[in-house]
């Protein structure tokens, strides 16, 4: 799988995605069931068979009659029967429980609180290995959650304790306009770009406290994205065009929202068509009302540009985490991290919104935003 | 002039700030002393108020209620925190206006403006003058030996960024930058239509032609 497609972090998202689910599925198949226990039981059975052919038979050679060896023969097997039964049951409910808590990957680390320990000593050592094994997952868990819990809080501390500097070195910048001070601010919005970036990557993966959805313009919330990537665009010599539906409104917060477009504007101006095209870049802006009055009505605002546009191989990963496809590998001149379009899509979701992406290599291409209009899905938010 | 008092803990930027304000004719007065901070504020009567919320030591939301229970200054909150949330809770302490770290300068001062404005303070952001020509940005007009001509918005800006860097060269990239910043997102050939419609006002004043010239390849002067 590895190097036929993407490069190695394209592979790495394949290799590790399915793994874990089927493996588990593959250690139910095996159930516990009366065959198994018989199975385990066969030695002792054949013992106790052998014991009962042997006693008929030394009752029938002591001249009891065949009706009472009979009899008695019935009874011991009714006996041995019953016993099977006995230990056969409670191991079938404890098994049972245990498939059942560890049938699911994702819960199988609580599984000791949903089984019931049993009351025979096999059963109560497996009971507290799987007891013990629980604990010490949920140790771990819990571990690696407060540390990435705090690491998030770092991250987003030090994103804002940062802010500061790139303020203050800007201000100078701007108090000393020239030739230098130009470049330097390039310099400093590249890094507030990534700043960013990093900030909206931890807010991403918790529970924002952060996200405020409320109506907002559509042209709002472009116009902050437009003015926030100024810089690049005006120098990748971006002609910006403002078409319908700037004025629609849609619920959604307005920084977030801003940060999303930012990153399809700064996608624009990096894979613009290339110089020899002959097209100038041109980066457009769209939203409609779609659907209106159906239960799904909607508003879908396009972000496309006529730039070198995505091949069809990597169109359908362009939002997966770390790709980087081939555009980012020859564009050259600004390494692709494989983010941007990733937290376009992490905080598109978080928001209730979907996007989506088409292209035509070489053409341009285009991002689809959707804006759901009912409010009553904003509740599950 | 207006005198505009600013809480920031961080010493760069306030030094930066400090002088970005009294570049662009304000009276700017830094409050250090954050345990009175407010005493401070309101000690030296200011026309607007400059705050950080995050201080050292003291609860900037709070200094924020203070200031605005004992006066109507105008307040615009400053902070790195730059979430939907924050902007709406700055709104609820009783600040006018809300700028999230790093903010560009022209917006900065565009707030000031308009919040000086409002409150009836005349932000009279000093006339530019250069050789003779006069740029009015309340009224948007150029005047020359006692001619006028009205500009656009845009001239206005354009204009407004050569003559207040006369002598220098100024890219295109920065006239544009300048005009993104109030939401016209202009093009290249924009530019240039916007330039040359202003250079025929210019002439139409009796300004001669070397008055503002093209660096090619490099962007536009005023001499």
């Amino acid at each position: 799988m590895r190097g036929v497609g993407g490069g190695p972090r394209g592979a790495v998202r394949a290799d590790d995605a399915p793994g874990a689910v089927p493996r588990a599925r593959d250690r139910r198949g095996r159930g516990y069931g009366p065959a198994a226990f018989l199975r385990d039981r066969a030695p002792s059975l054949v013992a106790l068979l052998a014991s009962v052919a042997c006693a008929a038979v030394v009752m029938r050679g002591s001249g009891v009659s065949g009706q009472a060896t009979g009899l008695v023969v019935c009874v011991m097997l009714l006996c041995f029967a019953l016993d099977l039964a006995c230990s056969y049951l409670p191991r079938r409910r404890f098994w049972r429980q245990v498939e059942r808590a560890v049938g699911d990957p994702r819960e199988a680390l609580g599984a000791s609180d949903v089984v019931d320990a049993p009351g025979y000593p096999e059963g109560v050592a497996a009971w507290e290995a799987l007891d013990a094994v629980s604990r010490a997952g949920q140790a771990h868990v819990a571990a690696a959650r407060r540390d990435a819990d705090d690491y998030r809080s770092f991250v987003e501390a030090w994103v804002h304790e940062v802010k500061t500097p790139i303020a203050a070195a800007r201000l100078i910048c701007e108090n000393e306009p020239g030739p230098s001070s130009g470049r330097l601010q390039r310099e400093l919005d590249r890094m507030d770009g990534y700043v960013e970036q990093a900030l909206y990557y931890a807010r991403s993966g918790s529970v924002s406290r952060d996200l405020l959805i409320r109506r907002v313009r559509v042209g709002d919330f472009v116009g902050a994205a437009l003015r926030a990537h100024k810089r690049s665009l005006i120098d990748a010599r971006v002609s910006v065009r403002l078409g319908e539906g700037m004025g629609l409104t849609v619920f959604a917060d307005a920084k977030w929202m801003a940060f999303v477009v930012g990153q399809l504007a700064e996608n624009a101006a990096k894979y613009r068509a290339p110089g020899g095209s002959g097209r100038t870049p041109e980066l457009r802006f769209d939203a409609r009302a779609v659907d209106a009055g159906r239960a799904d009505e909607r508003v879908e605002l396009d972000v496309s540009d006529n730039g070198m546009g995505i091949s069809a191989a990597d169109l359908p990963r362009v939002f997966d985490k770390g790709f980087v496809g081939e555009n980012g590998r020859v564009a050259g001149q600004a390494r692709s991290t494989g983010i941007g379009l990733y937290l376009v899509r992490e905080l598109c979701e978080k928001m209730g919104l979907s996007v989506r992406a088409s292209s035509r290599q070489g053409e341009g291409s285009r991002f689809t935003i959707s804006f759901p209009t009912d409010r009553e899905r904003l509740g599950d938010l | 002039m207006a005198r505009i008092a600013f809480v920031e803990d961080d010493a760069s930027v306030r030094e930066a700030l400090a002088q970005t304000l009294a570049n662009n004719g304000h009276e700017p007065v830094a409050v250090t002393d954050f345990a009175h901070a407010t005493d401070a504020v309101l000690g030296c009567s200011p026309d607007l108020v400059l705050l950080d919320l995050s201080l050292p030591g003291v609860d900037g939301t709070l200094l924020c209620r203070e200031i605005r229970a004992r006066s109507n200054v105008p307040i615009i909150v400053v902070t790195s925190r730059s979430g939907e949330v924050d902007e709406v809770m700055s709104m609820t302490l009783g600040a006018d206006d809300f700028i999230a770290k790093p903010y560009s300068v022209h917006v900065l001062l565009a707030r000031v403006e308009a919040l000086l404005r409002r409150s009836g303070v005349t932000a009279s952001s000093p006339a530019l003058e250069h050789r003779g020509l006069r740029v009015d940005a309340a009224r948007s007009t150029a005047s020359f030996q006692g001619e006028s001509v009205e500009l656009t918005r845009n001239e206005l800006r354009i204009l407004g960024v050569l003559v207040g860097r006369a002598g220098e060269v100024v890219s295109r990239e920065d006239l544009m930058c300048e005009l993104w910043d109030s939401d016209d997102f202009v093009d290249d050939n924009t530019l240039t239509v916007n330039v040359t419609r202003l250079r025929r006002k210019l002439a139409a004043l009796g300004l001669p032609d070397d008055f503002l010239v093209t660096r090619r390849g490099q962007g536009y002067s005023v001499r």
